[in-house]
Order: C-alpha cells, then structure tokens, then sequence
C-alpha cells in the first residue's frame, strides 16, 4: 500500500467508530492502547520463596539429572524405578503422588525402564513396541473411527463444492498433476512404482463416475489427485495445534520432519524444513484432525531420539501414514467420492500408503536395517 | 543456599523463540482484535532498537533458533522488516513473519514482496485471515500471497479465524483456485484457528476448541520471550498478553533481558502455567465453582486473563498455592530433563549423519 493511500485510508477511518473500543471490553484496556510508560505495581504473584516448601525440595529438584543418569545407566536402579516409581521418587525426595507418575516426562523414563519395551527394541519388533507403550500410557489408546468420522464429516460438509474440484482435476490433469510431481522433487518412487500399484488398484476401485479407470496409472494418479483437492477442505476443518499468535506446532513440523530428497530425516526434527518442490500426497496434515493421532506421533519420535533408535521413527512414520490414508480412503467412500469395496479397501489403502511411504523416500518395513 | 535463591537452583530450560512485535499500528481494524489494531494506533519499534534486541537476545540465550515478526502488521515496517529477518538469518536463526497478506494485492506485488523475503532468507510465513481479517484485507490478497510464497519455496501457513454459523469463509477459501494451485505444490498448510471475543456483542463461532489443548500447559511460558512495540519484555506472546500486568516482565534496557527472563523464577504462578495451563489451575483450586467460571471458554488464552483478572480465583490460589508445589515442581524438573536429553541426542544424530554424510561425499 502506498503511503499516501495509507494515509487515506487511515483519515477515513478516524471518521470511524471505533470498533472494538465502542463496545465494552470484556477483559479491559489492552497496553496496546494506553500510554507507553505504564506504572508496574500489584502484580499477582506466588513467591516460591515464600511457599512454605522444604528446603530439601529444592535440593532435590536441582539433582533430577542424577536420578535420570542413575535409571537410565544403572540396571538396578532402573528396576527400583520401573517396580514402584511413586516409592523410588519419594526416596529421592521429589514428589511422586499420581498426577506426577500420569505426566508424560515421567511416562517417558518409565518406558525407557521397561523390559518389555527393551525386548522389542532389542530385536526390532516396533509393532509390539507401540503396543507396549500404549499399554504405559505413553501413547493413548486410540479410537480409529475418530479420524474417519471427523474425515467423512468434512467431506459431507463440503460435498458440493468438494464434487467440484474433483470433477475440474479430472483423470488426465490428475496423471498430469501427480507424474510432474514426480520429475520435479526426484523423488524416489517413479513412474514404474505408479505402474505396479496401479494394478492393485485398477480391479479395485472405480472413479468418481463410476466407471472403471481406462488407465492403471490414471487410478493411482487419480486418487493422489483427489486426496490433494480433497486436503483443501480438510486442513482447513484442523484446529491450530498452538493456540497462539504463532501457529506451527512442534508435531506440525515433526509431520514435515522427512526428507523426501535424502530419503533419511532431519537430524533436528523440530527444526526441519520441508524442501522445495517437495508434494507427498500424505504427510499427516488430514491427521491432525484427531489430535490424539499427532500426540502419540509426537511422543513416538521422542521416544526414538532419546532411545537412539531411529527405526522408531520410520515405524511411527508409517503408522501415520497408513491411519490417514485408510481414514481417508473410508471417509471418501462414506461421503460417495469413490466406490471401492470393503473386500478391496485394504489393498486400496496398502497401495496408496506403499506409494506415499516412497514418495516421502520412508523405507517400507523389510527394508529397515535392523 | 538461601530460600531465595533456592528454587533458582532447578534447571530452567533457556527459551528458544523470541517474538518481536514490531508494531501495532495495522492495515486493518478487525473488530475483536486483541491489541485492538489499526492504522490509527501508534506504538512501533524502530529499527534500531529492533535489530539491538535480536542481537542482545541471541546473546543472552544460545538456544535461540526461530524468531518470529508480528504486530499489528509487520509489513509496515517494510524495508526494516526485511533487514531485520537478514539480521537474525545472519545469526543462524529461523525467521517466521505473521501477517494479514495486505501485501498480495496483485500477484505482480506479492511476487516482490517475496522476492526481498527470500533475498533476506525468511523461512516461514503465516498469514491470518477469516471473517474479521476479511472485511479489510480481501481473499484475493491473501491467494496472491500464499502462492507467491509457495512459488518461491517458502513454506506458509495460513490461518483461518473460526466462522459464525452463517459465514463460510472457509470453504470460499479453500476453493480458490489460487490456494488450491498453492496447496498442491505442496508448501500450503491450512488450518482453523479457535477464536474469542474481546468485547460484548461478537458473535458466537462454530468451533469449540479440544478439550484437551484447552486443559493443556503453556509450552509459551519460558519457551518464548517477546519484545512489545513498547519495547517492554513479555513472557509470552498469547492472545491476552496485553491486557495481563503480569505477563510483563519489565522494560527492556539493551542489557537486562536474561534479568527480566529470570525475575519468573521466583513466581510459581509462570512454572504452574507452563506446566498445567490455566484451565486446569482454575479446576484444581475451584472446584465445582471451576464450570461457571470456565464457560464458554474456547481458548487457552482466555482461561490465563480469566485466572489473572477474577478476584476470587486468584484470593484462592494465594491461599492454597503451597500445596500444589511439590507436584508441580517435580514435573516441571524431569520435564526440562527430558526435552533436554532429547535435544542433545537429536544434536548427536544430526552430527552423525553430517559426518556419515560427509563421509560419503568424501568417498
């Protein structure tokens, strides 16, 4: 805007009403609008100095690393630890009534103390892992038809205009859309991977007209095509994860954490950047319509940092992936987008989820290096 | 060791964000805004002090990795804005702008705009739009905007405000042709914002917000510092900043900004919030009095100026606060020992692979 528009615009509205300050304010003047030097006094405070909390409190607070070092190199200390955590913090001298044991740090040690967990990570067994973490509490017990119902409700919301755009995609620009997406991210999944997942796909689902797809390249491409006209309204329907000015959550980014170019992930997961030109058709953004979801993917790759084990990353990875495309493929096919039947639906959602794995360059179960 | 200076002694993870709001003077004047913005209103930082503050925070706290320009519209800034993202790009830091993409006017405009952006090395934008936002800054500004970005690579987040039952700002925007064309290069993200009022008389939104982010701790508190177009420190950068005296850590001297992050330590009220959030310290001390006091709440910000604002909450939690600091303290302690351990192993691997990365190259 030039300056002397501005200037207009701001002159215009000084005839104006003041919007927000004509009405009665709910929580008082912000500083915002009052004078730049405003007087500090009767701040509500809770002095910890004055808390009335022994002194050995705070001694203790100060040597947490100790106890995290000793559970986490001491096999015995780890046992004392895992068999009655409330008694082993008490004995040293930090709080261990039920709201600490529910938090999720100390969820977190626990785990890491667990033999259970130690056994499947020892020979890689990371479907029994998820299972055992669930069973601590770390990862929440999940409801799968929470994703697919908020899914279904979206597409049923928006059912016209969604028909729409898919019917402006069209199979041609949907092979089109979906194989320049290929040449442009040199990606590892090529044209002959389209090829072979398409031949799951063709005897199993029918387009948006119903009829069956002339082209087995043109089913897969289609349903990547439709997944992305179909995200629009559904990244919308996602409630900020961060409730604040600033918006991108540190699961926002863990979601965005692979690399599709290097086929490896960022070493830093909450700092990663996507690169450019990179467009998997799914990397958990319809997901993030059941929290829950990037909750246990959030803990999960914690989980993998602080155990070292990477393979847990790559496993959570495709547990994302594969909930979100089933959720979505079964969404679609409640809201009449497709017509797939439930004796093809698992192929449907192995295909597409083997796809996406490798457009995101995430290696495929047998393939991690155990 | 005195009781004073005790609890000083639990290790306080050092913030990695600053927020600087350069402005609160905007382009537009959305009728529930927070710092009730507009182009009348006045308050600004000037470059200088600007570009002081970035160097004095990254000084002060080596764990500094993103700062973030907001406002008001930081756009007004203009050339500032952008040899302040080059400032803080210099010192190896990730830089967000958050802005109403009043600037995308045309495509032709939005593409320059992103130029001087990238030149600068922004790495994120995020645009806020929806009912309010709209009435002053048009769709169409807003899809110039956020293809130019994504055109040019940079990775864009647009927020849409919650919609009244009759408003449908959302779908409109997710079937404009220039947002779809930026969603499938892949560089979009979209999401729904929950929204509050701040004045009687807004009408209501359709969503309600979860109920478990609403009960959630402040990830804000001690992870963030922020510089006020005032230029006074705050420790957050949340909806209701500006109208909570105590979120207001002091005024900025150029030299006393690790001071004022400290002077929380001693307040229980700041590692309470971080650790459980405001709706649930209102449950705790409340009781069944909690649900009046709560209701219609749809945002964590919120629940903070209510806590901070009613009389009888805050007289009870004066009262009973000592009880709850053991609990609170103990979670907070393994907490920062947990997101610690996993910083440092997520620095070793990202070391490793460097080196194994290295190596391969090398070979």
């Amino acid at each position: 805007m030039s300056r002397r528009k501005f200037l207009k615009g701001s002159a215009a509205l000084l005839g104006a009403p003041i919007v927000a300050g004509s009405s009665a304010r709910l929580y008082g003047a912000p500083a915002s609008v009052l004078p730049r030097e405003v007087p500090d006094f009767d701040k509500f405070k809770l002095p910890l100095s004055r808390a009335g909390v022994p002194f050995e409190l705070w001694d203790s607070l100060a040597k947490v690393s100790n106890l995290w070092e000793n559970v986490l190199t001491s096999q015995g200390e780890a046992a004392r630890f895992f068999g009655n955590t409330s008694e082993y913090m008490n004995s040293m001298g930090l709080d261990g009534s039920d709201a600490t044991l529910a938090d999720e740090s100390v969820r977190m040690l626990l785990a890491m103390t667990d033999p259970r967990v130690k056994a499947c990570l020892e020979v890689g067994d990371y479907h029994s892992l998820f299972r055992c973490l669930a069973s601590l509490n770390l990862l929440e017990q999940r409801d799968p038809s929470i994703l697919e119902g908020r899914i279904t409700a979206v597409f049923l919301e928006n059912e016209e205009a969604i028909r729409k755009a898919i019917e402006e995609v069209g199979a041609e620009g949907a092979v089109h859309f979906s194989l320049e997406d290929l040449q442009q991210s040199g990606l590892f999944a090529t044209e002959e991977d389209l090829l072979a997942l398409s031949g799951i796909l063709g005897s199993a689902m029918t387009g948006v007209d119903r009829q069956p797809m002339c082209s087995a390249v043109a089913v897969c491409a289609l349903a990547v095509a439709i997944a992305a006209t179909v995200a629009a309204y559904v990244s919308v329907a996602v409630a900020a994860t961060v409730v604040l000015l600033v918006a991108v959550s540190v699961s926002a980014a863990v979601t965005l954490a692979v690399t599709a170019t290097g086929g490896g992930f960022c070493g830093r997961y909450d700092t990663c950047i996507q690169p450019d030109g990179v467009s998997p058709p799914f990397k958990g953004d319809y997901a993030r319509l059941d929290p829950a979801v990037i909750r246990n993917f959030d803990r999960a790759m914690r989980f993998s940092v602080l155990s070292r084990d990477g393979n847990i990353q790559i496993a959570a990875i495709r547990e994302l992936i594969s909930a979100e495309i089933s959720a979505v493929f079964r969404g679609m096919k409640r809201a009449a987008l497709v017509d797939i039947s439930e004796e093809n639906m698992p192929n449907v959602v192995t295909a597409v989820t083997r796809y996406s794995l490798r457009v995101l360059g995430v290696p495929e179960a047998a393939e991690i290096a155990l | 060791m005195s009781r004073d200076t005790a609890s000083r002694n639990v290790d306080i993870p050092l913030p990695h964000t600053l927020t600087v709001l350069c402005t609160y003077q905007c382009t537009a004047a959305c009728a529930q805004c927070c710092f009730e913005s507009s182009p009348k209103v006045q308050g600004r930082l000037s470059l200088e002090t600007i570009l002081a503050r970035i160097t004095e925070a990254k000084e002060s706290f080596s764990s500094l990795s993103l700062v973030v320009f907001s406002g008001g519209e930081a756009f007004l800034l203009k050339d500032d804005l952008y040899a302040s993202i080059a400032h803080s790009t210099a010192l190896g830091m990730m830089t967000r702008v958050v802005t109403n993409g009043s600037w995308g006017k045309t495509h032709a405009s939005a593409s320059s705009v992103v130029k001087k952006l990238v030149a600068a090395g922004i790495t994120e934008i995020n645009i806020s739009t929806g009912l309010d936002h709209l009435q002053w800054v048009p769709q169409s500004s807003v899809a110039n905007a956020a293809l130019a970005l994504c055109e040019k690579g940079v990775r864009t987040l647009v927020t849409v405000e919650a919609d009244t039952p009759n408003s449908d700002c959302h779908a409109s925007l997710a079937s404009n042709p220039l947002i779809l064309k930026a969603l499938r290069s892949g560089g979009l993200q979209l999401q729904s914002n929950s929204w509050m009022a701040f004045s009687e008389g807004a009408e209501q939104r359709k969503r309600s917000v979860e109920e478990s982010q609403l009960n959630s701790g402040c990830a804000q508190i001690f992870g963030n510092i922020v510089v006020t177009p005032h230029d006074n420190l705050s420790a957050c950068c949340g909806l209701t900043l500006e109208h909570i005296p105590e979120l207001r850590l002091g005024k900025n001297t150029g030299q006393n900004m690790r001071e004022l992050y400290a002077s929380q330590f001693d307040d229980f009220l700041k590692f309470w919030i971080h650790v459980e959030g405001p709706a649930q310290i209102v449950k705790r001390v409340m009781g069944s009095r909690a649900c009046d006091l709560l209701a219609d709440v749809t945002h964590i910000c919120q629940a903070c100026v209510i806590l901070h604002k009613t009389p009888e909450i805050r007289e009870r939690i004066a009262a009973d606060y000592g009880k709850y600091v053991p609990g609170v303290m103990t979670r907070f302690a393994i907490s920062a020992q947990v997101n610690r351990a996993v910083a440092q192993a997520a620095q070793i691997s990202a070391h490793e692979s460097l080196s194994s990365a290295q190596t391969i190259a090398e070979v």
